[in-house]
């Protein structure tokens, strides 16, 4: 019963979705927190496009998504190509679980995956 | 035993959660599913929901979805029906090379990767796809 209850919980958590800028040095940093999938991904993708656009150096911080699913997936990719045509650094930072998302896709072997803190070494952070 | 339980819902984005977690809350009444199977579910649900609702949306945006969650003594399925009309049954299920020029099509190979089994069956205006975890 206990069990039950937890799920329960956690399910109301995930609805939660939000998207945060921030500027870190030379880095821009979009932390997203929740799940990424086709009902948050326009806005998912308008802040992953901007985020890249105003930035040399651009962090996606998906480490605090519950889930990430194929739509998802598919814009990091596409960030991912437009950073390269643009000659910029682009890393995305996951956590334990949001990780699983991208080795079952095998997409951990052509992205920069990085933990949050190999990230604030990037950036600088003590 | 949990009863068969149904939700219909628009052909919109924002059905994806709602649907995602009417089986995910079904899924967490069946006590022989680990955690670890319904997070597996909860993706795998996400992705068939996610493609019926896009196949449905180019083709007949004001019909529903149907998701039907069913359980027995040694499975549970999730059923997902559209009417998205000339969509053709996958036949390659593999998960595809990582490719930086690849944005989608991976959706289904996802869900096929997780769950137990999928299965499709060509319906006259649509397609219903059928997942299951056994126990």
């Amino acid at each position: 019963m206990d069990a039950v209850l937890q799920r329960s919980a956690s399910i109301l958590v995930d609805v939660y979705f939000s998207i945060d800028s921030r500027v870190q040095g030379d880095w821009t940093i979009t932390d997203v927190v929740g799940e990424l999938d086709l009902a948050t991904s326009a806005e998912f993708r308008a802040a992953a496009h901007s985020g890249l656009a105003d930035s040399t150096r651009f962090a996606l911080d998906l480490s605090d998504c519950a889930l990430i699913d194929s739509v998802g997936l598919g814009i990091v990719v596409g960030t991912a190509r437009r950073a390269r045509s643009a000659g910029k650094d682009f890393v995305v930072v996951v956590g334990e679980r949001s990780k699983g998302f991208f080795e079952r896709t095998r997409l951990d072997e052509i992205l920069e995956l990085v933990e949050r803190s190999e990230l604030d070494a990037l950036v600088g952070i003590k | 035993m949990t009863g068969p339980a149904e939700l219909s819902v628009k052909a919109a984005a924002e059905s994806v959660p709602l649907a995602r977690n009417f089986v995910v809350e079904f899924a967490s009444q069946v006590d022989w599913l680990g955690e670890t199977q319904v997070e597996r579910l909860r993706l795998a649900a996400s992705e068939l929901i996610t493609n019926a609702i896009v196949a449905q949306l180019k083709v007949a945006p004001d019909r529903e979805i149907v998701v039907r969650c069913g359980l027995s003594s040694r499975k549970m399925t999730v059923r997902v029906t559209d009417s998205g009309g000339g969509f053709e049954l996958p036949t390659d299920l593999n998960i595809p090379e990582p490719d930086i020029d690849r944005e989608s099509g991976f959706g289904l190979a996802i869900a096929d990767a997780l769950a137990d089994d999928v299965s499709f069956t060509k319906l006259p205006d649509g397609i219903d796809v059928v997942l299951t975890m056994h126990r």
